[in-house]
């Protein structure tokens, strides 16, 4: 009996060794997916994303609190995009029609316009160096092979399938420095993110972020869809550039 | 009656946009999730900490400094002389740089944003700079720059990233 035991603790020990092992593993199949869609989310022409999140915020008393947005990106390559941010009726909003950016915020009736460069990928650029910002839902655009050891990924597994609002996806979950990630990536020729999960490891409450998305890819756009429009009563503001390094106190 | 239509008009752009009612809880500052898993490659906006994983903190209101100058009387007169200028008094202490804007603002509540200063008649140091004024501010344009005028203090409105923030500056008049 106590060898018996003996040897069932061994294969426990075994069996959760081999669990450990597996667990930190960069599986094929999980990496090339995320190369998969990054490649075809950067080959779309034009498309319209509908997305539904709730991220997480920490009260000072620890206590974590759930905030719930609903995000509108219209883009046509090479130089429209219009993003919105909504929650409770307030929209954060950008608009580049190709020749100018204007950043809107619905609540304080503030906006800020500047010119811009000639395609969304320099205008990306130029608000992330110039003005610090970086743009909701864009950064899964920029995977490519060489992103998984820029971020650090040191786990990435395929955990199975899931349907997702009539979508057959592959469930994915993934672990870099300070965060794991979750990705659920549609099945077939069009591999387009379904859902979304970001977990903090590094803050105790581990505050989450989730976004479900809904994609048309054949969407209706028109120019004025591109074009700001000042709302009655909206007054321009400057737009603040980012310190250059070394000029900083 | 120009005066009682001006005020209206005052108040009904007040009106317009939502002002922000204060409330009893505050979020932890750089406690909320974070919603990318790519920072930008040559951004000069969000570059992880190597060090240590604590993303820049949210901007966290200065604590009022009290200024010397008596002020028995902020009401809606006009301030004599450009705003508290050198007077034989000291500024309050200059606040400290402000944050860096943050990547994920565009999913930071509004509402959490902190009121400095219960009523408008704190005064703040000038470089100040807050998420949100007080809701009995007062939305002015002088001389094709939009300012918030809140009693003894003006506040200049401007992007940093993708949000809107105030900073405490000198009286326009």
């Amino acid at each position: 009996m106590s060898r018996f035991h003996r040897t069932r603790m061994v294969l426990i020990s075994l069996l959760l060794a081999a669990n450990g092992a597996s667990a930190d593993e960069l599986e094929p199949k999980a990496l090339s997916a995320l190369e998969q869609m990054g490649g075809y989310l950067r080959s779309l022409q034009q498309f319209r994303i509908e997305a539904d999140s709730r991220t997480d915020q920490v009260l000072e008393n620890g206590q974590v609190i759930e905030f719930r947005h609903h995000t509108r990106l219209l883009a046509k390559r090479p130089d429209k995009l219009q993003v919105t941010v909504e929650s409770d009726g307030k929209r954060r909003s950008l608009f580049y029609n190709g020749r100018r950016f204007t950043l809107f915020d619905s609540r304080s009736g503030y906006f800020a316009s500047q010119d811009a460069p000639a395609d969304i990928s320099g205008l990306l650029d130029q608000l992330s160096e110039r003005y610090g910002i970086e743009l909701p839902l864009a950064d899964l655009f920029r995977w490519n092979p060489g992103t998984a050891k820029a971020v650090g990924l040191r786990s990435a597994l395929l955990i199975g399938q899931d349907s997702l609002d009539g979508k057959a996806c592959d469930h994915y979950a993934f672990r870099q420095p300070d965060i794991d990630w979750q990705l659920w990536v549609r099945q077939g020729p069009q591999p387009l993110p379904c859902r979304l999960v970001i977990s903090r490891r590094d803050s105790a409450e581990q505050p989450r972020h989730s976004v479900d998305y809904q994609w048309q890819l054949s969407p209706a756009l028109a120019a004025r869809d591109f074009e700001f429009i000042a709302p009655a009563g909206a007054r321009a503001v400057p737009l603040q550039q980012l310190e250059p390094p070394g000029e900083q106190p | 009656m120009k005066t009682t239509a001006a005020v209206l008009t005052a108040s009904l752009v007040l009106t317009l946009f939502d002002p922000l009612v204060a409330q009893a809880w505050q979020l932890r500052g750089g406690g909320g999730a974070r919603t990318f898993v790519v920072p930008h490659p040559g951004g000069g906006g969000y570059r992880p900490p190597p060090p240590h994983p604590m993303p820049s903190p949210r901007p966290m209101p200065p604590h009022p400094a009290p200024h010397p100058q008596p002020h028995p009387n902020p009401g809606p007169q006009p301030h004599p002389g450009p705003g508290p200028g050198p007077g034989p008094h000291p500024y309050p202490m200059p606040p400290p740089p402000p944050p860096p804007p943050h990547p994920d603002d565009w999913y930071h509540p509004w509402a959490a944003a902190a009121v400095v200063g219960a009523t408008t008649a704190t005064i703040l140091a000038i470089g100040t700079q807050v998420s949100s004024v007080p809701p009995d501010c007062v939305s002015v344009v002088a001389n094709g720059v939009a300012y918030q005028h809140c009693g003894p203090t003006w506040y200049q409105p401007r992007y940093v990233g993708s949000s809107v923030q105030y900073i405490v500056v000198a009286a326009p008049w």
